[in-house]
């Protein structure tokens, strides 16, 4: 019976190979590396040649003095990055989904879209001088209201904030082409049979847009998850300093300076496999409250 | 939400190598070893059996595998190239036979194509290797022991070379033998700190020259508080800094002034200690913030890279700056170029109390040549390094034909394209005495190379006023320039550099990212006065136990070793 199936999908199965062989190769041939969480690892031994020590390399991470607080800095700015990540977007895209003029709204969707095209790179150096507390442009603003000059990036008090910002900026503008997408696929013929009911559109937002975008904001929700662990390596290394290091340091970072600077890459690795399957966890568990709530489903 | 994973991706790709190498490398492990065992006895022989001369012809000639990089600023007069250059042509007169396995493009790329050399077991006779990669090599046994190659065929020139920097050769010495020559370079121009003033504002302000450290705290005052840009508004800072205090040139210069040296080991009471810890780092660091309560200190230093502070510096907020030799090149000379007005001046540093302050500066080796073990010939690479020096700094040097050649009125570095590279340590300061010389008598007679010939014209046409982009130069190599007040420094020997050189050792290797993180945090934070100056006590002993105190015991017994 499966034979005679196959016979006849034998081409199917033909052409999903490419992909299946290049899964293999690039994603899960690499996992064997992992092994070097639990070794000694020295390039010039190999990963077959290297001292196996168990889990040393984890109690050795977790016995450092500034990893609970590294932690704590990765899970602060990453569930504050989450949750606005959500937010903005989706409230921005319900608002220009309201807009009547077109120009207007492809006008201020490509707007907001331009910063996920710079680099932090080059971001970290504009932040740095627009941030400025004596010279930078929204400070001087915030003096027109009476606010004294603040240090975003100096201190430990706003950097975390200052990540937060600084990155929905960047990004909420391409989260918002994917809701405004989502909001374009809700049937029309809804809203003309709410309209003949009387529903304002207040209504009509809650009773049918939000409705109707949910399957797109739970899978974003889900997927965004397993980012707890990532704060965001490259905004972080580009805008932190030693001045906030207690409140910006993340594991990223952390693993970057103990992994590639210091050259110790079993550490680095195991660090790496610890956040992945935190990770996986996460996104298992949320995966699975979602499509026992929400009846939402991936696969 | 769609952020880079760029941390593990980083991991993956690392893993991802490291375990196809390793695949390929243990297989030929062995094989490998029991061959270099067999030719461990033939090696003495030969060196042995023959005269020792250090320039000596192979009348057979010999073969030379090797691999090496072209840096991209590289270029070839018409018709030559890597294989086919003067270099090449010498070696072959010489009955020197080199064969290239693989050449790239870049150090960096050099650098981690070396590793997957290593990693595979795919090693050429002769190649360069960093610090790290030497150790690895050396603690696997791959490499030639050149003790006594270098015992009789090294020129006396290339001894009293390895002399002057005097932990070059210990550094490259494992075990009591000698497994490497070290590429030594003259660093003393490019890291060590002189303080770099604006003399126009100080010309404007009537202020003397710095002669103490209290001095510079009031020339920083008055640069604050007395509007030297005559602009009406009090923005201009006395002194910039980077974030990364303690580390770069910036900080290190006021540091040495009250003679601390953080970052490097010294030596103090027959021990070599760690310059961080000691008691002067916490004087400075006192003042420093005392500096900055009082704004004499850019208050945004905390989060400036060095770029951004050239930047300030650029942009007229900044009168003073601890900085290396060639700021003028960069970034003053921008400034110059734009506004004639504008003059920067470097004296010594100041000391604490009077007088000019040692400075510090990294070891002057970074890179090393080796010779794998079953290689015939390990006197090979010495001669290499002898006739390299023998044709650029000698007083048989040819350095018009080795050294540099002028194509078309472009100078070309032939030089670059030799297997090794031994520099004088001092080659900055003898630079700098000749043209000082040339300037007195008007003659470029009695300059050695056509590099400073071609310099000392730069001086005339600048001098004469025709070549207002040779300011630079002038400022930095000048009768009155920065490298002679370094040249002064080194005469007295006020220039001291790393006391522990090599690869790091393991506690080292364990512990180094957290104790560096643990200091940088420190320093930022008590110059801020978000801790106080006390907390450098709690950082010193936090260092001990943090696995400082076992890098300090294992740094002792390399240096008993050594």
């Amino acid at each position: 019976m499966l034979a005679k199936k196959f016979r006849r999908q034998w081409p199917l199965h033909l052409m999903i190979l490419p992909g299946v062989i290049l899964v293999l190769i690039y994603s899960y041939w690499p996992m064997v590396g992992i092994a070097m969480a639990f070794q000694k690892f020295t390039p010039f031994k190999g990963l077959f040649g290297s001292k196996w020590i168990g889990l040393d390399n984890f109690h050795y991470v977790f016995a450092l003095p500034e990893t609970g607080q590294i932690i704590w800095n990765t899970i602060f700015i990453s569930i504050m990055k989450i949750g606005a990540g959500l937010i903005a977007p989706i409230t921005i895209s319900l608002l220009l989904n309201e807009l009547r003029n077109e120009l207007i709204k492809r006008g201020v969707q490509t707007l907001i879209y331009l910063p996920h095209f710079l680099s932090w790179v080059i971001l970290g150096g504009i932040l740095i001088d627009i941030l400025s507390p004596t010279n930078g442009i929204v400070n001087q603003v915030l003096g027109w209201f009476g606010v004294e000059p603040i240090f975003f990036l100096g201190s430990n008090k706003w950097f975390p904030y200052t990540l937060v910002m600084s990155d929905i900026w960047k990004e909420f503008g391409f989260s918002t082409i994917v809701y405004l997408a989502a909001l374009s696929s809700i049937n029309p013929s809804l809203y003309e049979a709410a309209t003949v009911d009387g529903a304002s559109r207040w209504k009509q937002t809650i009773h049918i847009t939000l409705p109707g975008m949910m399957p797109i904001v739970i899978l974003m929700a889900t997927l965004s998850l397993g980012n707890v662990l990532n704060a965001g390596f490259d905004q972080v290394f580009n805008l932190y300093s030693p001045q906030v290091y207690q409140s910006g340091d993340v594991l990223d970072t952390f693993i970057y300076r103990i992994g590639m600077q210091n050259a110790q890459y079993g550490v680095g690795t195991a660090v790496g496999f610890f956040k992945s399957i935190v990770s996986l966890v996460f996104i298992t568990t949320s995966y699975a409250l979602a499509s026992k709530f929400a009846n939402y489903r991936i696969f | 939400m769609k952020k880079s994973k760029l941390g593990l991706s980083t991991l993956v790709m690392i893993m991802a190598f490291s375990l196809v190498l390793s695949a390929c490398g243990t297989g030929n492990n062995a094989a490998s070893n029991q061959g270099a065992a067999d030719s461990g006895s033939n090696n003495e022989s030969v060196v042995n059996n023959e005269n020792a001369d250090p320039f000596g012809k192979y009348d057979s000639p010999i073969e030379l595998s090797a691999i090496r990089y072209v840096s991209e600023s590289t270029k070839f007069p018409n018709g030559h190239d890597i294989n086919n250059n003067v270099w090449m042509d010498f070696y072959k007169s010489l009955g020197i036979n080199v064969n290239y396995k693989w050449i790239v493009t870049g150090q960096e790329q050099y650098e981690s194509k070396v590793n997957i050399a290593i990693a595979s077991n795919d090693l050429p006779d002769f190649m360069e290797v960093n610090e790290e990669q030497l150790r690895q090599l050396a603690d696997a046994g791959q490499l030639a022991d050149l003790t006594d190659a270098f015992e009789k065929y090294a020129s006396d020139d290339l001894k009293e070379l390895m002399s002057i920097e005097n932990n070059a050769l210990p550094s490259a010495t494992f075990d009591g033998k000698l497994l490497a020559i070290p590429s030594t370079q003259p660093v003393i121009g490019g890291s060590a700190p002189l303080l770099w003033v604006r003399e126009d504002w100080m010309e404007k302000l009537n202020l003397p020259d710095p002669q103490s450290f209290d001095d510079v705290v009031a020339i920083a005052q008055a640069f604050q508080s007395q509007d030297p840009d005559g602009n009406g508004k009090s923005d201009t800072y006395g002194i910039g800094l980077t974030k990364d205090i303690g580390l770069a040139t910036t900080s290190l210069g006021l540091f040495n002034s009250f003679e601390a040296y953080p970052g490097i080991w010294i030596e103090k009471d027959g021990k070599l200690e760690y310059g961080s810890i000691q008691p002067e780092v916490k004087e400075t660091l006192t003042k420093l913030q005392e500096m900055y309560k009082n704004k004499l200190i850019d208050p945004e230093f905390g989060v400036k890279d060095t770029i951004k502070m050239f930047e300030s510096i650029t942009s007229h907020k900044i009168g003073m700056v601890v900085g290396p030799s060639w700021y003028p090149a960069w970034p003053f000379w921008d400034m110059v170029k734009e506004d004639e007005s504008v003059k920067w001046k470097s004296y010594p540093i100041p000391s604490v109390d009077g007088g000019t302050a040692t400075v510090q500066m990294p070891f002057s080796v970074s890179h090393y040549y080796v010779l794998t073990k079953d290689y015939e010939h390990p006197e090979v690479i010495v001669k290499l390094a002898n006739l390299y020096y023998q044709k650029l700094y000698s007083d048989e040097a040819e350095f018009d034909t080795y050294g540099q050649v002028i194509v078309d009125e472009v100078s070309i570095g032939v030089n670059k394209y030799s297997l090794v590279e031994v520099v004088n340590p001092n080659k900055d300061l003898i630079r700098q005495q000749e043209l000082e010389e040339a300037l007195k008598t008007n003659s470029d007679a009695a300059i050695s190379s056509s590099e400073t010939k071609i310099m000392f014209k730069e001086f005339q046409t600048f001098l004469d006023g025709t070549n207002p982009a040779g300011w630079s130069g002038y400022v930095a190599n000048g009768p009155d320039g920065s490298m002679r007040q370094l040249r002064e420094l080194n005469d007295q020997k006020k220039v001291i550099s790393n006391s522990f050189v090599g690869a790091p050792t393991e506690t080292m290797a364990d512990r180094k990212a957290t104790l560096d993180k643990l200091e940088q945090e420190t320093f930022v934070r008590i110059i801020l006065g978000e801790a106080s100056p006390d907390s450098f006590d709690d950082f010193v002993s936090n260092w001990k136990k943090l696995g400082g105190d076992a890098i300090t015991e294992e740094v002792n017994e390399w240096n008993a070793s050594k």
